[in-house]
This record gives structure tokens, C-alpha cells and sequence, in this order.
């Protein structure tokens, strides 16, 4: 049995629809990065599941028991859930003890079990001896620790993730992300991390739930997300920038229609092609392909990204070293562009 | 009304508003035209003097410019504002609705001797024999009682403070301003400082308690907290045309007397309209002053013959003045004031 | 802001309120010959001095209690449940703060008269002895009155708190425990230092409070013996060293204000996800209710009852505002004056305040000085120091006519109720212009904008809301001002607040409830006009 069920949730916020009859199973020790813009409704998901909000329809399981049905049935504290908020939330005015102790202390764990419990967790995540220090005097990286073992001292069955690594330097995220990996492996529980970045989500899911709108327009795995994005949303958001239309010939090629927009409704017979920059080859001018004027190039630390004009298209291309602007060249896919619907 | 709503309607009419507001002030600030003026200062309530200044206006064409004094200070409020300006004096002329603190100020230079021709029938005994004040409706200091707490025999006089029955029962004004201020210099110059303090003593043995002023003695005896008190007439009449539960006792008339305050009338030296001065004057101490002061809420008692007396203040037909000599309670003031101070400090 | 503008306003401020502040402190230092003696503070060796400290600190410290065992309650009802007729609820608590303190007691003193409806119906059906206000006699009235007066600064204040902190710490605490064990281990320390802000406000407030107890006839507590000693017996200094303690306590005040507001910056929040949730009452609904009901009922709806009750019928309020109308236009005149002024001088000390520094220090701390004096010492301190016969007594002519312009007209009260108003002015704007950010006002420095177009165009467009509020709090306390403006009462301009005290004292009944509605009238109005402004809603879409 999955351990997380949502079915058809409605929620509507300030008269906005935040969640459209949004379904989603999760498996249960499964990590499921779900992945949307700001404003898709990915933090909304989880406070739902959390019981934080209410939705106005549809149902949530949680384990075998049904959460909401759509009324909330279990409050939030009932329902074995830790989180780790955004802007963590750590409580200002307790200590780190005091943080991870709270709702121990509310279910009556007993002293001894509380400081053996705190001990362990700060220690899971690398902060032992840290008890007495209040979040103030603590690190970036420190709090988000802090706020992940005071989400996991609780034995929870269902963690969630919401954006926790938005505000940490890069090389931090790294450590970090490699991190909550380690310890849904070590641990076992059934985690939902919400992203907006897709490198967070490629480096930690099996699968991954994308998020437009409300709802949940593809759960997959990266690399089918990657090859065979349901929607130019989903494209863009791996990162697939190029879009062009193209029309297909017998015998699987495509040729390029550069002087229709991408963004507008395709010509008849046409479809939309995506292609990744580094599937972009820019070659001679003499060369295969399609003609198309160099406007900048931009260093990307092991290789350039070259910004192109051709027709109604812009392009980007990934190349091994800059390009004068306006040099004219050719640009070629290299393996099949992926169509999208 | 919809339309009125909108937004953009909404801040037309604010800037309406203010539009009107902002031309409004100019126009109060200096509103009235420019005409002669008098500036008195009057420890009579303002309720009882504005009619009548109105009157002198009417009468004269010329503007007064008053203040009157909270119940709190009555009379020395005004006197320390007098005593503070002396070096650049605001007012022209002082109606006291005591006598001490007149003497007080003249004592310290700040009147000027003035003649008034409406004070002609006013006996000898209330005018100042050196011209620098003159003295008119008189109040008396008299007992409140609480008709539904006091039985028989009721408190006759300042005796009565110190009786056992009245332990707790009774109320006195603290004695630092106004009229009880110079009721207790009265005793001082009349006892003799001995036995004064002593009394004061056996007032706190038997639990008298002090009131702010004479209109709170009033309105505790007419709510019924304490049974009786000492007052002025004036505040025993607002009570009485108010339908408390209230009757009056002119006390000690079989032994030294009822004490009788009069107004008091003076100029200010080095006023800024010394001649407006002498008209207000003039206005203050006329008989139509003293009678329209007898026949308003204050029933003020007239000194002079052939007024008609208050109407509402039961007994003083019978009424004895007490003799006063005003001038040696004048002398006796400071060191009394001095002493209730120290006495009465942080009680 | 120009920079020297400041400096400008400060200069101007402390000619206002300061200089009376420090001309006091030097007298008490004199005797009455001006010659420097320090027998004035003999009073603090006596025990007098801790006669004085217990009844002052029983008043005002009992008020402050009694206001943060009512008011917190209330905060946290209308500000996070779904509590029924919370407008409603909302707008009664404003209304006490709308009404002088004095006010508030005298409409007791009706509602609670031996023939009362609440005595002679409603207590004596309940089987409880009839309540006489004067049998309240002294602490017990006094108390009640100023608690009923300032709780809804409590009580607002708990409602900020209780809602600033990012819900996202009561949510993590939701995860753990029940929505009411969170809001109070987790929302209620955050929201801590807004409640004792405010029960350090209430306890000033009631501290330096002189009508409330005088209407009670207390003695024997600090304002009454300073105004005693300065109107009784005329001896100046040692009503002067009396005022000591109020200058120390405006230390305390600062500090506890800064300290508090201060300390938990962390967890004020800055951007929402969405207001923070509203707890269920259940059950308790209906008790909730009730309480809430009594306690405004007994500091909003009771007193407005009787005000309207005692000047019906209503067709009265005509005649009885042509009657008070000197008195009304110098109030309304005097009180938009003061506010005026007020809000221009305060702006150019927050905005000084802000820079910070030592400078920034000094004007920060003496702004909030003349908020933990006393009215009425003040009011002293402005007498003696315009009149002549102090502060100007030895100076040159020239300087004396200007002290004669001063004392001898408006003037002197427009600089009473400027000194009086602009702590309440100064507040709201530090904090207002402290939230701007000074990007905003560079931006416009570099696109060339003089100080006055940056000011106009940028500052007041986004603080606004700081500035109005700033404008209305100077107004308000202008207009209900009693304390210092009995003493400093010019001759020809009388204002309402003495002569509504002198009409209770005369059993003008009339005269009171019909003036005390207009007062109430002229601060409500004010209001409206800020209802009636147009506004912009900010929504904020889901994450």
C-alpha cells in the first residue's frame, strides 16, 4: 500500500485556486521531489498533507488512515508528520534542545527518553553538542540541520520538505542535498521534497512530480521527464530551452520552421521540437543545418553558451569556446529533438 | 450613494474635507473683530461668571478675557498664576470668591488701589479701609448632611468632627485651597496654632476624611458615602436644586458664629487695561451683580440691605455671622498654609 | 529629508518640550532665593518618598495588571478566533482611547449613581448590593477608571503581536501540538514583548495620570503632592524635585520598548504566505462572547449609553454646541494646530532618530522623555519657564517680549499640547520610516530629486499610513487634554476639557454629556475621513 494518497484535491486560497483536483500516490520510504514554479501550488500540496490547510474537496491518506475526507479528521498533530518549513521556522525564543524537546514534551516522553531521542537526532545530523545554542547564534547550514532534526525526532511516518535549501549557498546545497538523501536511505521515511530548483529534484528523486497550476501534469522518472516531456512546460522547466516548430518528412527527419514563432499557434502540419543546448551543435557556415547569427557567448564555467538568431527563433547552443557576435553558422540537433504534445 | 464609493469619489470628497477644514481654521483662528478688551481672572465657576461677563460686554461693548480655576485649586490656582506673572502682569482684574488669598496678594504687592462708586452702599466692614479690594456675596460655610444617614441631633459645628458617632462618617476638603484653606486660617487666628493642630490631630483619631474639594464633600454627602460634611453654601444649593438627599446646618450659631466669605473684588497692578479694569469693576460690584448672584444656582448670600436673600438655603434668617478680623488671618496665612502642608503632606 | 532638517526639528522640539523638562530639573536644585541647595530632595530621605512610591505604584501598577489581565485575553480573541462580532468588538475597543480618562470616570460616576439602572435593576435583581462609583473611594475607583482607559492598549497590542510572528512557527508547533498549546507556547512569547510594551505604557500613562485620582480625591501619590506643592504652596522647587523619578522612568520606558521591540526582530514577520490561521473557539464560543461583550461593555458601550442617554433628548446637542462653541473652536483649532506641528517636528526627529549614532541616540531618547513626565508637571514647567518670573526673568528685553508672545497667547497652549502629543507622534513614525527602505530614497537622490520633492514624492507616499496615524494620535491627545492644559489656560481661549470637569462638579449634567459628545464627535471625525480613503489591496497569490 502507497504510504501518502492524495485524491482529486480542491483548495482554493483568497479566492484563488491553489490546488485543482490534484491526485498523487507516493510510495512508502520513497523520496518524491516535486518540482514547480513559485506560485504552482507545490507548498499548498504539503500543507494540505500536513493538515495546515483544509480542502474545500477531495481526500488524503495518510499510512491506512484517511487524513481529510475532505474535512479535516486528524489535526496536524495527530497525523505523524514532520516538516521542515521554508524559512525553517525555528522557534527564536528555545534553545535547539528546546526545539527538537517541544512536542515530546507534549506527548509526555519522558525526560530521559527526550534527551537520548534529541541527542540522536542532532547527532543524524552532525550537530552533537549542540542542545544548548539558541537558532540566533547558529549558521545557515546549522539551522537547516537544526529544522531537519527537529522534523525527524519525532519518528514521523511522512516528512516533508518545503524548499528547505532556498536560501543556502550552493556548495552547501550539495552537502545538504546529499545529506537528506543519506538519511531517507538510513531511515526509511517517506519523504516529499518540494523544489523549484530541478537540479535539487534530479539529484534526489527516482521519480519526480511536476507541478503547473494546481495540479500534477507529469510524475516520472528524470530520465523520462528529460526524453519525453508531456508539455512545453515541463520542457522548459528540465531545462529544455530550445523550442522550435519543425515538420516532419517521411523517414523520421524534421525540418526546422525558424520563421514561426514558438510561442504562437503552430503552422498546419507542424510540431513543436525541444532540444537541450547541449544537443545543439553549432557548426561552419557551410555546413548541414540551419543558418543562424551568433549574438553573444557566455562562459559557463567548462563550457559556453552561445546565444543565436535564426528567423523568428532564438536559440542556445552549447559550445567549447566563444563565438564572435555576428558570426554566421549553422546549428544541428544532435539525436532526435523530442516532440511534444 | 454607490457612486459616492468610489474610489476616485472617495478622494474627491476627503480633499473636500480637508479643503474645508484647512480654510475653516484661518478663519476661527481669527475670527471676531478687533475691540477693546479686559482679562479677569475668576475663581467662580465659569458657568456662573460667563453670563454675567457676557452681560458686561453687552453692556459695554468691551470683551472679557477670563479664566477660571479647576475645583481642585480653587482661588490659589489662580493666585499662583498671579504671584507668577507679577513681574508682567496678564490680568486686570481678580474676582476672588474668598478673602484671604486677596490679602495674601496684597500682602505681596501685586494690587493696586482702585475706588468704585458702585460699592457705595456696600458696609464698611467689607471693603478694604485702604481701597485695595472690596468684598460682596457672601458665601457661608455650612454643613451638608445626608438626610437618610443623619438622625437627630444633627452635627451643630465643627464640634461635631471629633464626636465618637461620626467616626469614619464625616468629611472634610483638604484644607490647602479655597474656601477651607481659609476657614482653618480662621482657626489658626482664632485659637491660636495649639489648639488648631490638635484638632487636626483628634480629626485623623476620629477617621475625618479629606475630600479634594468643597464640591466633592458635596456630591460624597449627597451619594450617601459619608453623612456629613463641611461646604459652601453655593455647592450645598447645586445639590439641593438637584433633589439630593441633602439639608443644610449654619453651624455654631449659638457659639461663634457662621463663617461668612465674601467675594472679593481687586486690580492687578501693572495690568494691561487699567481702565477697562474699573468699568468691569464697577460692572462686578453692582447691586444687579450681587442680586443676580442670590437668585442663581451659587445663592449667593448679598451683603449689602434691600436684596432679596437666596431662596433655597433653609435657616439663614437665623444665620449669625461670625466676626472676623481679616487681617490678622491674613498675617496668620502663611504659617497655617505652612503647617497644613507639612501636616497633610502625602496624605 | 534634508539633512539638516533634523537638527532643525529637534532644536524646535526641545524648545518645546525639553527646555520646561530641564528648567524644572535645574529649580529643583535652587531655593527659593535661586540659590543652589539640595535640601528640595530631602523628600527622598523621608518616609514620605516611600509613601509616595507604594500608593503611585499601587495606582498605576494596579491599573497595568488589571489592563494586562483583561486586555490579553480580548487581543487574543479578536485577533486569532473566529470569535463572533469581531468588527464589532474591534471598533468598541478603540472607542475607550477615544475617550479622556476623565471622561471614563465621570460617565462611572453616572452609571453607577444610587439611582442608577444598574443598581436599582440589574444589581439588585442579581441579588448583589447596590455599587456605589464614590464608595469606590479612592485606589479601588481610580483603578477601575484608568484600567477601563488604557486596557485597549493591551489589548491591541496583544492583537499586533499575537499576528506578527510568520505563522509558520505556530504551524511547525501545529505539527506537534493542538492550535491552542501552540499559540500560547510557541505565538505567545513572540507576541510577549507587545504585551509588555503595552503594560509599560499603561502603568506610565496611569503614573503620570493627575485627573483620574484628583476626581478620586487621592493624595499622597506623586502628581498630587507636585501639584500641591506648585499650586498650594507656591513652592516651585520642591514640586520640581518631585518630577525626578518620571525622568528615570522615561529611561525604563526606553529601554523596555527597545529591548523587547527589538529582540525578537527575528520573528516579525516580513512576508506571508497568508494571515495567520483562526483558532476555533468551539464551546466556548458563547462564553468567549460574553466576556468579550463585558469587557467592552463596560468601557465602551456603557459610557457611550450614558453620554447619550443623559443628553437625550439629542435635539439639545444644537443649542449645547452653539453654547460651548468658543470652547469647541479652540479645541478643534488648538488640536489640529498641535497636530500639525507635531507631525512636522516629529518627522524630522524619527528621521534624525534613524540615522542612529550619538546624535540618533539623543533624539530617540529624548522624544519619549515627555511621555513618562507628567502632564501637569509640564504644564508647570511651561509656566515658569515662559512667564517671566523664571527661565526669563534675567534675560535681556528683547528675549522677554518673545517669552511675553509665547505665554501671553495661544501659543503657550499650542506648545503645551505639542510637548504633550509628540511621543504619540514620534512613535508610529520611527518605526514608519524605519521600515522604508533607504534604497527608495537614494534612488531619488541619484535621479537628482531635491529633499522636499523626495520627501512629498517618495517618504510620505509610502509611510503614509505612519504619518496619519502620527497626525491623529497628536490630535487626539490634543483635543482630550486636561492635565496641563487647566494650569496653562489662556484668559479669552477656553477649551472644552476644564469646562466639562467644572459643569460634572455644578450637577450640569446636561452641559457634560452634550460637551463630551461633541469632544468625542470632533476625534471621530478624523476617522471617518481615513475610512473614506480609497485603499489598494495587496493579494498575495499561493505558493
Amino acid at each position: 500500500m502507497s504510504a501518502v494518497l492524495v485524491e482529486k484535491v480542491r483548495l482554493e486560497l483568497g479566492g484563488q485556486l491553489a490546488l485543482s483536483d490534484l491526485s498523487l500516490e507516493v510510495a512508502a520510504g520513497e523520496l518524491l521531489p516535486v518540482l514547480g514554479p513559485s506560485g504552482c501550488g507545490k507548498t499548498s500540496l504539503l500543507r494540505v498533507i500536513a493538515g495546515l490547510e483544509a480542502p474545500q474537496a477531495g481526500r488524503v491518506r495518510i499510512g491506512e488512515q484517511w487524513v481529510n475526507d475532505p474535512a479535516p479528521r486528524v489535526p496536524a498533530h495527530r497525523r505523524g508528520v514532520g516538516m521542515v518549513f521554508q524559512q525553517l521556522a525555528l522557534w527564536p525564543h528555545l534553545t535547539v534542545a528546546g526545539n527538537l524537546a517541544f512536542g515530546m514534551k507534549a506527548r509526555r516522553v519522558p525526560r530521559a527518553d527526550r534527551r537520548r531521542r534529541i541527542a540522536e537526532a542532532l547527532a543524524l545530523v552532525g550537530l552533537g553538542g549542540f542542545e544548548p545554542r539558541l537558532p540566533g547564534s547558529l549558521s545557515g547550514g546549522e539551522q537547516q540541520r537544526v529544522a531537519l532534526a527537529r522534523a525527524l525526532v519525532g519518528r514521523p511516518r511522512l516528512l516533508l520538505l518545503d524548499e528547505p535549501l532556498s536560501s543556502v549557498d550552493a556548495m552547501l546545497r550539495d552537502e545538504l542535498l546529499a545529506e537528506i538523501r543519506r538519511l531517507n536511505l538510513a531511515l526509511g521515511v517517506t519523504t516529499l521534497y518540494v523544489t523549484h530548483d530541478r537540479h535539487e529534484a534530479l539529484a534526489l528523486g527516482r521519480r519526480i512530480a511536476v507541478m503547473e497550476r494546481g495540479r500534477i501534469v507529469q510524475l516520472d522518472s528524470p530520465e523520462r521527464l528529460h526524453r519525453a516531456p508531456v508539455s512545453r512546460f515541463v520542457a522548459a522547466l528540465m531545462g529544455a530551452l530550445n523550442l522550435f516548430f519543425a515538420r516532419p518528412e517521411p523517414g523520421g527527419r524534421l525540418v526546422w520552421l525558424p520563421d514561426a514563432d514558438p510561442y504562437q499557434a503552430p503552422p498546419p502540419g507542424a510540431v513543436l521540437a525541444a532540444v537541450r543546448a547541449t544537443e545543439l551543435v553549432i557548426g561552419t557556415p557551410e555546413a548541414d543545418g540551419l543558418r543562424a547569427t551568433v549574438e553573444a557567448s557566455m562562459f559557463q564555467g567548462d563550457t559556453w553558451l552561445v546565444a543565436l538568431r535564426a528567423g523568428r527563433l532564438d536559440l542556445q547552443a552549447a559550445h567549447p569556446c566563444a563565438v564572435e557576435p555576428g558570426t554566421v553558422v549553422t546549428v544541428a540537433v544532435r539525436g532526435t529533438p523530442r516532440i511534444l504534445a | 450613494m454607490t457612486d459616492m464609493l468610489h474610489p476616485r469619489n472617495r478622494t474627491r470628497l476627503v480633499r473636500l474635507v480637508l479643503a474645508v477644514l484647512a480654510a475653516a481654521l484661518p478663519m476661527a483662528a481669527c475670527g471676531g473683530e478687533r475691540t477693546e478688551s479686559v482679562v479677569l481672572y475668576a475663581s467662580l465657576d465659569e458657568a456662573y461668571s460667563r453670563p454675567l461677563m457676557d452681560a458686561f460686554t453687552a453692556q459695554t461693548g468691551i470683551r472679557v478675557d477670563f479664566v477660571t480655576d479647576s475645583e481642585a485649586t480653587k482661588t490659589t490656582g489662580l493666585v499662583s498664576r498671579i504671584l507668577g506673572e507679577q513681574h508682567r502682569p496678564r490680568c486686570d482684574v481678580f474676582w476672588n470668591n474668598e478673602i484671604v488669598q486677596t490679602l495674601v496678594l496684597r500682602s505681596r504687592g501685586c494690587l493696586e488701589r482702585f475706588q468704585a462708586e458702585a460699592a457705595r452702599d456696600i458696609p464698611d466692614a467689607w471693603k478694604d479701609p485702604d481701597g485695595y479690594w472690596v468684598g460682596f456675596a457672601a458665601r457661608a460655610r455650612v454643613i451638608i448632611l445626608n438626610t437618610s444617614l443623619v438622625t437627630e441631633p444633627r452635627p451643630a459645628g465643627l464640634g461635631a468632627y471629633l464626636e465618637p458617632r461620626w467616626k469614619g462618617k464625616a468629611t472634610l476638603a483638604r484644607p490647602l485651597h479655597g474656601t477651607t484653606a481659609t476657614h482653618v486660617a480662621v482657626l489658626w487666628a482664632t485659637w491660636g496654632p495649639e489648639k488648631t493642630k490638635q484638632f487636626f490631630h483628634d480629626l485623623e483619631g476620629n477617621e475625618v476624611r479629606l475630600s479634594a474639594g468643597n464640591a466633592h464633600v458635596m456630591r460624597e454627602v449627597a451619594e450617601g458615602n459619608v453623612s456629613w460634611g463641611f461646604t459652601d453654601t453655593d455647592d450645598f444649593h447645586v445639590a439641593h436644586l438637584d433633589k439630593k438627599p441633602v439639608d443644610i446646618v449654619f453651624p455654631d450659631t449659638d457659639g461663634a458664629g457662621t463663617l461668612l466669605l465674601p467675594n472679593t473684588v481687586c486690580r492687578i497692578k501693572g495690568g494691561p487695561n487699567p481702565a477697562n479694569a474699573l468699568k468691569l469693576i464697577e460692572f462686578i460690584l453692582s447691586r444687579d451683580v450681587e442680586a443676580q448672584l442670590a437668585r442663581g444656582r451659587s445663592a449667593q448670600i448679598p451683603l449689602r440691605p434691600g436684596i432679596p436673600q437666596p431662596t433655597g438655603l433653609k435657616g439663614l434668617a437665623a444665620m449669625r455671622p461670625m466676626a472676623v478680623d481679616w487681617p490678622r488671618v491674613a498675617a496668620v496665612f502663611e504659617e497655617c498654609h505652612a503647617w497644613l502642608r507639612d501636616y497633610l503632606a502625602g496624605k | 529629508m534634508a539633512r539638516a532638517y533634523p537638527r532643525v526639528a529637534f532644536a524646535l522640539f526641545a524648545t518645546v518640550a525639553l527646555l520646561p523638562i530641564a528648567y524644572l530639573l535645574g529649580l529643583s536644585f535652587t531655593d527659593r532665593d535661586a540659590s543652589f541647595t539640595l535640601t528640595n530632595y530631602g523628600v527622598y530621605s523621608s518616609a514620605m518618598l516611600w509613601r509616595l512610591l507604594w500608593r503611585s505604584g499601587l495606582l498605576a501598577g494596579g491599573a497595568a495588571l488589571l489592563a494586562v489581565a483583561i486586555g490579553v485575553p480580548l487581543g487574543i480573541l479578536v485577533g486569532r478566533t473566529n470569535l463572533w462580532l469581531k468588527p464589532l468588538l474591534a471598533a468598541l475597543l478603540a472607542v475607550p482611547l477615544l475617550l479622556p480618562p476623565y471622561m471614563m470616570t465621570i460617565c462611572w460616576f453616572y452609571l453607577l449613581t444610587p439611582a442608577s439602572w444598574i443598581n436599582q435593576s440589574l444589581l439588585a435583581s442579581l441579588g448583589i448590593g447596590a455599587i456605589n462609583f464614590h464608595a469606590l473611594d479612592g485606589f479601588p475607583g481610580a483603578i477601575f477608571s484608568l484600567t477601563l482607559s488604557y486596557y485597549p492598549i493591551v489589548a491591541l497590542l496583544t492583537w499586533l503581536g499575537v499576528r506578527a510572528p510568520d505563522p509558520a512557527y505556530e504551524e511547525a508547533g501545529r505539527l506537534e501540538v493542538g492550535p491552542w498549546r501552540a499559540l500560547v507556547y510557541l505565538t505567545l512569547p513572540a507576541a510577549a514583548p507587545y504585551i509588555l510594551t503595552g503594560a509599560v505604557f499603561v502603568f506610565f500613562f496611569a503614573l503620570v495620570n493627575y485627573a483620574v485620582p484628583y476626581q478620586f480625591s487621592i493624595g499622597g501619590i506623586f502628581v498630587s503632592e507636585i501639584h500641591s506643592q506648585y499650586q498650594a504652596h507656591h513652592n516651585n522647587p520642591q514640586a520640581a524635585a518631585l518630577t525626578l523619578p518620571f525622568l528615570l522612568g522615561a529611561g525604563a520606558l526606553l529601554w523596555a520598548e527597545r529591548r523587547t521591540l527589538g529582540r525578537y526582530r527575528m520573528a516579525v514577520r516580513r512576508e506571508t504566505v497568508s494571515a495567520p490561521p483562526q483558532l476555533p473557539l468551539g464551546a466556548a464560543q458563547a462564553g468567549a462572547l460574553a466576556l468579550a461583550l463585558l469587557a467592552t461593555g463596560l468601557s465602551a458601550l456603557g459610557p457611550l449609553g450614558v453620554l447619550v442617554w443623559m443628553a437625550w433628548p439629542l435635539d439639545q446637542l444644537g443649542p449645547a454646541i452653539q453654547a460651548c462653541r468658543p470652547e469647541l473652536t479652540n479645541t478643534l483649532l488648538l488640536g489640529t494646530l498641535a497636530a500639525v506641528v507635531t507631525l512636522a517636528l516629529a518627522a524630522g526627529v524619527a528621521a534624525g532618530a534613524r540615522r542612529g549614532g550619538r546624535e540618533g541616540r539623543l533624539m530617540d531618547f529624548a522624544s519619549i522623555l515627555p511621555l513618562a513626565f507628567p502632564p501637569m508637571a509640564l504644564g508647570i514647567g511651561l509656566i515658569l519657564v515662559w512667564n517671566r518670573s523664571g527661565f526669563f526673568r534675567w534675560r535681556s528685553e528683547a528675549v522677554g517680549a518673545l517669552s511675553d508672545v509665547v505665554y501671553a497667547s495661544f501659543a503657550i497652549m499650542v506648545f503645551t499640547l505639542v510637548a504633550r502629543s509628540f511621543p504619540f507622534a514620534m512613535r508610529p513614525l520611527f518605526y514608519g520610516l524605519g521600515a522604508l527602505d533607504p534604497a527608495l530614497d537614494e534612488a531619488a537622490r541619484l535621479e537628482g530629486a531635491g529633499p522636499a520633492r523626495r520627501f512629498f514624492r517618495i517618504t510620505l507616499p509610502l509611510a503614509w499610513r505612519a504619518f496619519a496615524l502620527a497626525g491623529f494620535l497628536a490630535f487626539l491627545f490634543a483635543v482630550g487634554e486636561y492635565d496641563a492644559m487647566h494650569l496653562v489656560q489662556q484668559p479669552g481661549h477656553p477649551v472644552l476639557a476644564p469646562r466639562i470637569i467644572g459643569a460634572f462638579h455644578n450637577f450640569r449634567h446636561d452641559l457634560v454629556a452634550n460637551n463630551a459628545l461633541v469632544l468625542l464627535a470632533a476625534v471621530v471625525l478624523p476617522i471617518l475621513i481615513y475610512l473614506l480613503l480609497p485603499r489598494r489591496e495587496n493579494r498575495r497569490s499561493p505558493t
